[in-house]
């Protein structure tokens, strides 16, 4: 991505968007709906910002020109993130319990946005395929290493869990001395409470 | 006795806190016997493992009570899920004193006989509202967060039904069967200690920001400030709300009591009655919020 | 009214949400009006009349049902959104409505006798006087039971009602009693149990504050998050407080509430349905929950002793999940 100069990558964005227009038109009078709002979306890997408007009004997305453009709520994140959740691929909240995206501003219209996008069943790719001209090309292939990264990262996420959750006996038995301790300092701590209790009832009526 | 008068009358609310039984005993005896009030409220509503530390105590209290003129009305739990707790419903609905349901288990049995509608069943709107009376209610005290424009609607019945509204006190936001006096100690509700008999006036739960917010008594979650709705008063009459509720704190209530009384006989005005009760509050903000449709925890001026 | 096999009852915020519901194996759908009328009225979320009407044709063509959760407490003066969301869900063909309003009761009783009535969470019934009291005046043919039981508590009240009973298996862990709880309005001002939003997204606020993100509610500091920490919802009861000089999760830690290991006990108990929350989750957690669960009901029905690996962690508040209070111990 890195290597695609910023108008390539707006006239791609806007070939996208008429492209999507006809295959979601739902999507868009959805979005229609909404109150007026300017997203700043920020893939944290990439060198680019978009800026995507929505609402009464025309649907947009932009590359965003100036660093820090003005906008009612921002959302943060890896590109193979906020790719997955366009695609409604991923749980939005579950990348926001996991921290993997952040969003700051007005929540009302990341709430609403995310509603809207998951009403509808998109494959970036079926829509990138289905351009033609002399973008179909390269976005293709951009978007195959795209899929690969979503790949990834749901494998990375599987990994992660599996690597907390090996069947071996070893672990088991950590897993056990854990609990047990836990269940040790749980009863500590009320017996700790208990006393603490008593001497401030026995101070209590000393006063 | 208070039933079908249709001037203002002002109650005390069931007491909220675990206070000792001589603390607990000391306020009813005061209220009875100083305390310019209409109708007490008396019985646990928040937890019921506190109920047998007083339950002794009760008949010689309503006694004192009764002697004194005031109406006495039976409150009972607002979350009853125990075979215990259900028993316990029963046998108070056995006795002939009128009963506060803070419960929807209590209002079957209660069914065509006259009671009370407490603020812990949710009486949002008049369908519901006809539907309780029908069934026997003769009272409704709303909800803390009811805003003006729905007591005026559901006081409007008032050839019907008394309405009632909680205009001085802590303000309760939830009650659940976790307890987080327990939990904040370290303990769990079975673990108790009844620590949280150790706050009267609750304790106190800020932000991380140390904002005073929250207030935690046992299972009940409630406001920091108080609820103050001296203000207010004069226009609920104009509604027809007919019963005015004091939550008792741990301050002079029977002065507190007394400020309430001036205002709804027109002998004070408002403004001169909250001058006077932030002498007998100490640092605890006064909140109005949910009255005027805003944020519980904001004052509105008027 | 014991029965061997445990319905799956799944949620659906969009119609997408209830197709991915269905092809993942719900044989019960529950979905709200795009209004206050249900307790998840969030922007973009839920169906219109139309989008109603075409779920439950999807759903019916595949067997399945659909429940429309009318759940919240209509404001005094203002009853008439409810009664006519009573009305569309009747049209709509719905197998069931949910309700929590003693009024909207009342109204579907009289106005729609032959449409089944279940009684929501919301209603706080969590005890068999409570939920008498209800059958005999809305000859109610089920109850969505309260978070706050205990297994044994569970099997009791079957036990003394008789009644169908439908459970949260996964989602929250709701320490309050619901429906009447009113945290989130003493905060924001909306009433979660009459506008049907908890923690309203208009009212939530982030911010960045040097590597740690804070959550606001209103104007109230909720929740602070050191990097890589999980995040939890911004519910006043899932905020930190200040008591005794310490910070903590006063009410209840960011966890979610999974039941799937305790399923043969569940069933045991006399439940008739399990409940599975999220109309405000994304429908690829819908995909991934229900999934998971229909392949765990399949195994029990076939006599496996233990069910499918429980992979749901991820998807779970918090990262993190607990049993909530059907184990003993959490009170």
């Amino acid at each position: 991505m890195r290597i695609v100069p910023a108008p390539l990558l707006q006239r791609m964005i806007d070939l996208l968007m008429r492209r999507m227009r006809h295959s979601h038109p739902s999507l868009f009078s959805n979005l229609a709906l909404l109150d007026s709002a300017v997203i700043c979306v920020k893939p944290s890997d990439l060198p680019h910002q978009f800026v995507l408007r929505f609402g009464q009004g025309p649907t947009s997305l932009s590359l965003a020109k100036p660093q820090n453009p003005v906008s009612d709520a921002c959302i943060k994140g890896k590109l193979e993130a906020l790719l997955n959740l366009l695609e409604g691929r991923i749980d939005s909240d579950m990348l926001f319990f996991s921290r993997d995206i952040e969003i700051t501003g007005d929540t009302a219209v990341i709430v609403g946005l995310r509603n809207t996008l998951d009403r509808e069943e998109i494959n970036l790719l079926d829509d990138i395929t289905a351009m033609s001209g002399p973008f179909g090309g390269p976005a293709r292939k951009m978007v195959s290493i795209l899929n690969n990264a979503a790949q990834r990262i749901n494998q990375r996420l599987a990994n992660i869990y599996e690597e907390s959750h090996p069947p071996s006996a070893d672990w088991q038995n950590v897993q056990h001395e854990r609990d047990e301790l836990r269940n040790e300092v749980q009863a500590l701590k009320t017996r700790l409470a208990k006393f603490e209790t008593r001497q401030k009832r026995t101070e209590a009526a000393a006063q | 006795m208070t039933i079908g008068k249709k001037a203002s009358n002002l109650t005390i609310g069931p007491l909220f806190f675990n206070w000792s039984v001589e603390k607990r005993r000391d306020f009813y005896f005061r209220i009875a016997d100083e305390a310019d009030v209409d109708c007490v409220y008396v019985g646990e509503v928040v937890c019921s493992k506190r109920e047998s530390s007083f339950e002794d105590h009760l008949p010689e209290i309503v006694d004192r009570l009764n002697a004194a003129g005031k109406e006495v009305v039976r409150s009972t739990l607002a979350l009853v899920t125990s075979e215990r707790e259900m028993n316990a419903i029963k046998a108070n609905i056995g006795y002939e004193q009128l009963i506060e349901a803070n419960d929807v288990a209590s209002l079957q049995s209660l069914k065509g006989s006259p009671h009370v509608i407490g603020p812990f069943i949710n009486v949002f709107n008049e369908t519901t509202c006809d539907f309780l009376v029908r069934n026997g209610a003769k009272r409704i005290v709303l909800a803390v967060e009811a805003s003006a424009a729905a007591i005026g609607i559901i006081a409007a019945k008032a050839s019907a039904i008394e309405t009632e509204v909680m205009v001085f006190g802590r303000q309760p936001l939830s009650v659940a069967m976790r307890c987080y006096h327990a939990r904040s100690h370290g303990l769990t509700r079975d673990s108790c200690q009844f620590v949280c008999g150790l706050d009267a006036d609750g304790l106190p739960a800020d932000t991380i920001d140390g904002q005073p917010i929250l207030t935690v008594n046992g299972t009940q979650t409630m406001s920091h400030g108080y609820g103050v709705l001296l203000n207010e008063l004069g226009r609920l009459q104009g509604m027809g709300v007919s019963h005015f509720r004091l939550s008792p704190q741990d301050v002079d209530m029977v002065r507190v009591a007394a400020l309430y009384r001036a205002v709804l006989d027109k002998k004070s005005t408002a403004a001169e009655a909250l001058d006077k009760l932030k002498t007998l509050t100490a640092e605890v903000p006064f909140i109005n919020g949910f009255i005027h449709g805003r944020e519980g925890l904001s004052w509105v001026e008027n | 009214m014991t029965s061997s096999y445990l319905e799956l009852v799944c949620p659906a915020g969009t119609p997408a949400a209830l197709r991915a519901a269905i092809t993942a194996g719900a044989d019960t759908v529950y979905c709200g009006f795009r209004d206050c009328t249900n307790a998840r009225n969030y922007p973009g979320l839920n169906f219109d009349r139309k989008e109603m009407i075409e779920g439950v044709a999807y759903a019916h063509a595949r067997g399945r049902q659909v429940l429309v959760a009318i759940n919240t407490f209509p404001r005094a003066g203002d009853e008439e959104p409810w009664h006519r969301a009573v009305d569309a869900a009747a049209e709509a063909g719905a197998d069931a409505v949910i309700l929590a309003d003693i009024g909207v009761l009342d109204y579907a009783t009289r106005h729609h006798p032959k449409l089944r009535r279940h009684l929501s969470v919301q209603a706080s019934a969590a005890n068999p006087m409570s939920i008498m009291f209800y059958r005999d005046n809305f000859d109610i043919k089920r109850v969505v039971l309260p978070r706050v039981l205990s297994i044994e508590d569970v099997a009791a009240l079957i036990e003394q009602t008789g009644i169908e009973t439908e459970v949260f298996a996964f989602g929250s862990v709701g320490p309050m009693s619901e429906g009447r709880c009113f945290l989130s309005s003493y905060m924001t001002g909306i009433s979660p149990t009459s506008e049907g939003a908890c923690a309203p997204a208009s009212h939530v606020v982030y911010k960045e504050d040097g590597g740690c993100m804070k959550s606001y509610l209103g104007n109230v500091a909720l929740n602070e998050f050191a990097k890589d920490e999980p995040a939890a919802y911004p519910t006043p009861c899932k905020g930190r407080y200040v008591t005794h000089d310490r910070a903590s999760y006063l009410f209840e830690e960011p966890i979610g509430l999974n039941a799937i290991d305790i399923l043969p006990q569940l069933k045991a108990a006399g439940v008739t349905a399990l409940k599975i929350e999220g109309r405000q989750r994304s429908r690829a957690y819908v995909a991934q929950v229900v999934g998971t669960f229909r392949k765990a009901l399949d195994d029990l029905a076939g006599g496996a002793v233990s069910v499918a690996a429980n992979d749901l962690k991820s998807v779970a508040e918090g990262g993190h999940e607990t049993f909530g209070a059907y184990k003993t111990g959490w009170r």
